[in-house]
């Protein structure tokens, strides 16, 4: 078939038998193939006479097309021709079989796309930016989220790495974080080994902002304000079909990055200076008494960084009246660490004897009126009576105190409760209770921290803490108080602050516990002697009663428990008026160890010997440990 | 018996192979992920990124079928898909039926693969640009667009559909990979099924296959094209069932 309406048709037309081998060509299309009929017809499939890329999609979709469907429409391809390629556009069916062609001949109409071609062009780069664009906007979204939702400097470099294997598609990545002075730290992996990745050399890093590729990775400076915060490197995947690292998109995620690290310094910066601040605040003397002994402790929060507004304080109030207090301001960070500063300030100032706790809570509550920030907060404040053991209280809107007595049950202290702080829209008296403790009873304040949990009643937290903490009346105050916390918040991981002050009234008793490393030995001996001299001993009295029980601390603690660092001695002084009425003093040493016998009696008997030539009686108990009881007429005298 | 398609189209590939071994045999047929009726959000680019994890695609489809040991019919590039999944786990495979495979599409020495590099990377960039030109017989969007019924019966055909971006890809870990080495450690008997003349998988490269593996045999349709399971699946069936037979 070669008539004229075949051969000028405006369009390519060719015929091809089933594996395309050409069987007819126009003049049209051999015009553009530059090629004679003879060249083509018979000898060349269709298949060859198309550019690469166009060759293979012809066996993977376009003859299983044709085999299926039997046509193809409008398929973009490219001729090879004389004069280089051309773009056309590519229609095919099978012959149902008819005159002029037989079944199982295929049509070919072939049209050229320059112009298309060109149109089409502009239409794929405008596409391709466009998905190009928004596959970037999708993974500095995910970065950038990522990375500004983390706490502190680790939160943020573990972010940066989960975003790296993550959406930024690296196989894997090291980061390293500048320290001040020392330039490089260690490098942080993700997905590959510790120190697999080449640490960057700084000096190289001067003045680049943009992520590079360097032996087969990606480098990513991290700048923030002022200073390189960091370096990331980034392992691209090298699978055949992995699609490339996009660089900057890294070079985006590189300053999000730096920046995020700027106020995450900040950040921890702030939280320090809170931290510092309260424990600057938290850090007090109590007043040294031998009629009371105290301990406390200070748990941060462990969910944030950021400090809370919990604090204890203890101070005298005035003569033999001393004070004792536990807050908690609303809120966290900075400004709860200074309003709790300014609140734990006014309450000493506002303490004095003529006050009492009710009207101490009520001038507070005119006082947060000025300070904001200190609105609300709770507060359990206690005065205690140094020579008659009488304690007057007051909370506003906190836990109660628990007293544990010497001997008893310990019980909450439910009087004297009032709303927290500036909670009353006009002034309200403020109520306080009172209770008289005995020698030996113990008073614990606390925070709600140390009760309060999601997964238990406060009711349970209340008789929990009464649980933990009966029969410890005897136990030395920092370890009940360390047993308290560690029990008490077993298991929570996201704790809010809490803060604990035990007291105890040791009246005319001296009690103290010295550690069997002897480390307070000097501080006991310093209070024992003091604690004597208020009895009205004379100063020999106080030399030698001091000696003799230096000489028992120290065989209980070597001895006794052989310097073992968890171990106490308790040391227990009281005045004991005899029948005829002559005043002695009477000292217990007591360890919970087992002196080694008979060997050591050697040395011990020494020690023995010094104490007996110091006092007038001495005797040596077996039983639950070690105790030795010291008795000495206390003569008075000026000291 | 597990039939898998090649780059390109999808199951449909093998209508006129699979009816054939319906009565004695269990046909399982499947679309790799991006192509046919698969689920598109079941494409990782890490995992699909290379060869392996095609084939641990299979692995867990014949794991959930908790088939006896299959028969295996990989077309193109899932012929080497099926090889790497019998390396992987030998006892899940009786037989492999690979069509017109190829290790290895670009030369490399004495190595011929057909395809310079230079071939590749054009296909390669042909596919990357070009694909708004193909989508009409590609993209699943246009078919699926209800606004406009007359593409819908244009191109009523869902044959050869693939997503364009996976398909891309997919080209990518195609053409790209290097299983040369991977032949040598296959244990499972094999039939090469290979085309006369084929552009895509060359007569040197079904030798070179038969050679290295193992326990294989080597037949030679009388076929021009890469898909012999179209156009001539009568020789493809009988090749099939005559080494069947054989063992």
């Amino acid at each position: 078939m070669s008539d004229d309406r075949w051969d000028d048709a405006p369009c390519g037309l060719l015929t091809l038998d089933r594996d395309g081998t050409v069987l007819d060509a126009n003049r049209t299309v051999l015009g553009w193939l530059g090629r004679e009929r003879a060249d083509v017809v018979g000898g060349a499939r269709l298949q060859d006479l198309l550019a690469v890329g166009g060759r293979i999609y012809w066996d993977t979709h376009l003859a299983p097309l044709l085999h299926v469907d039997g046509r193809f429409d409008e398929v973009a391809l490219e001729l090879v021709t004389a004069s280089g390629r051309l773009p056309v556009v590519m229609s095919a069916a099978a012959s149902p079989g008819s005159e002029d062609v037989p079944a199982g001949v295929t049509r070919v109409a072939i049209h050229s796309a320059w112009e298309r071609s060109r149109y089409e062009q502009e239409l794929r780069a405008a596409r391709s930016v466009a998905e190009l664009s928004a596959r970037r906007t999708r993974a500095l979204q995910h970065a950038t989220a990522a990375l500004s939702s983390a706490l502190g400097v680790d939160g943020v470099a573990a972010a940066l790495l989960a975003a790296a294997v993550g959406p930024l598609g690296a196989r894997s990545s090291t980061l390293w974080l500048t320290d001040p002075g020392t330039g490089l730290g260690a490098g942080l992996a993700e997905g590959e080994a510790a120190g697999s990745a080449a640490a960057p050399v700084l000096g190289d890093l001067a003045g680049r902002r943009e992520a590079f590729v360097e032996g087969g990775r990606v480098v990513v400076p991290l700048h923030g304000q002022s200073t390189l915060q960091g370096v990331l490197s980034l392992r691209p995947y090298d699978d055949p079909g992995a699609d490339p690292l996009d660089l900057p998109v890294l070079t985006a995620v590189g300053q999000q990055a730096g920046l995020a690290l700027d106020r995450a310094h900040l950040y921890e910066q702030s939280a320090s200076v809170a931290h510092e601040l309260q424990r600057s605040l938290l850090a007090i003397a109590p007043p040294d008494d031998p009629r009371f002994a105290v301990a406390t402790t200070y748990r941060p929060g462990v969910e944030m960084l950021e400090v809370g507004g919990d604090w204890h304080d203890i101070f005298l109030a005035g003569d033999g009246l001393l004070a004792l207090c536990v807050g908690d301001v609303v809120g966290r960070g900075l400004a709860a660490a200074s309003a709790m500063g300014q609140l734990r300030s006014a309450v000493r100032a506002v303490a004095g004897p003529e006050a009492g706790p009710g009207r101490l809570l009520s001038r507070l509550d005119r006082f947060v009126e000025q300070v904001e920030a200190a609105s609300m907060a709770t507060l359990a404040y206690a005065e205690l009576d140094l020579a008659t053991g009488e304690l007057r209280y007051a909370c506003a809107g906190h836990p109660p105190p628990l007293l544990v007595p010497a001997d008893g049950e310990p019980r909450l202290l439910w009087d004297g409760r009032s709303p927290p702080l500036g909670a009353f829209t006009r002034p309200q008296h403020r109520g306080e209770a009172r209770v008289r403790l005995a020698e030996g009873d113990r008073l614990l304040l606390y925070t709600d921290g140390l009760v309060e949990r999601r997964d238990r009643t406060l009711d349970e937290g209340f008789e929990l803490l009464r649980e933990t903490v009966t029969g410890s009346a005897d136990a030395p105050l920092e370890e009940v108080v360390q047993q308290l916390t560690r029990s008490m918040l077993r298991d929570e991981s996201t704790r809010d602050d809490v803060c604990v002050l035990l007291l105890s009234w040791n009246g005319s008793v001296f009690e103290r516990h010295v550690g069997a490393d002897l480390s307070t030995l000097s501080a006991t001996r310093h209070a024992l002697g003091g604690w004597l001299a208020s009895r009205g001993a004379d100063r020999d009295t106080q030399m030698d009663v001091v000696l003799a029980v230096s000489e028992a601390l120290a065989n209980a603690a070597e001895h006794g428990l052989r310097g073992d660092p968890n171990e106490a001695v308790r040391v227990r002084a009281v005045v004991d008026r005899r029948a005829d009425g002559r005043d002695d003093v009477v000292v217990t040493v007591h360890d919970r160890g087992q002196w080694r016998t008979p060997d050591p009696l050697i040395d011990r008997g020494r020690g023995l010997r010094i104490i007996e030539a110091l006092v007038d009686d001495m005797l040596v108990r077996h039983e639950q440990g070690t105790t030795v009881v010291l008795r000495s007429r206390l003569q008075k005298g000026s000291s | 018996m597990v039939f898998a398609h090649g780059f390109g189209c999808d199951q449909g590939m093998w209508r006129h192979v699979a009816p054939a071994f319906t009565r004695d045999h269990r046909v399982v047929l499947f679309d790799h992920v991006g192509a046919g009726g698969s689920e598109l959000t079941a494409y990782s680019p890490a995992r699909h990124g290379r060869l392996d994890g095609y084939a641990t695609d299979v692995i867990e489809i014949l794991d959930a079928l908790d088939l006896p040991p299959a028969i295996f019919v990989g077309h193109s590039v899932s012929a080497m898909i099926g090889v790497l999944a019998a390396i992987d786990r030998p006892e899940r495979f009786e037989r492999l039926v690979l069509v017109c495979p190829s290790p290895r599409y670009i030369d490399d020495g004495d190595y011929r693969g057909g395809f310079s590099q230079a071939e590749i990377d054009e296909l390669l960039e042909t596919m990357d640009g070009n694909y708004l030109g193909w989508s009409v017989h590609i993209a699943p969007v246009i078919m699926g667009a209800p606004e406009r019924p007359e593409l819908a019966a244009e191109l009523a055909s869902s044959f050869c559909r693939s997503d364009p971006a996976i398909a891309r890809r997919f080209a990518r870990t195609t053409f790209l990979s290097d299983n040369r080495t991977d032949l040598d450690r296959v244990r499972t008997p094999s039939l090469v099924l290979q085309c006369r003349h084929d552009a895509i998988a060359p007569r040197e490269v079904g030798d070179y296959v038969h050679r290295h593996l193992r326990d294989s045999e080597l037949v030679v349709l009388d076929a021009t094209g890469h898909c012999p399971n179209l156009s001539v699946p009568e020789q493809v069936v009988t090749a099939m069932r005559n080494y069947l037979a054989g063992t």
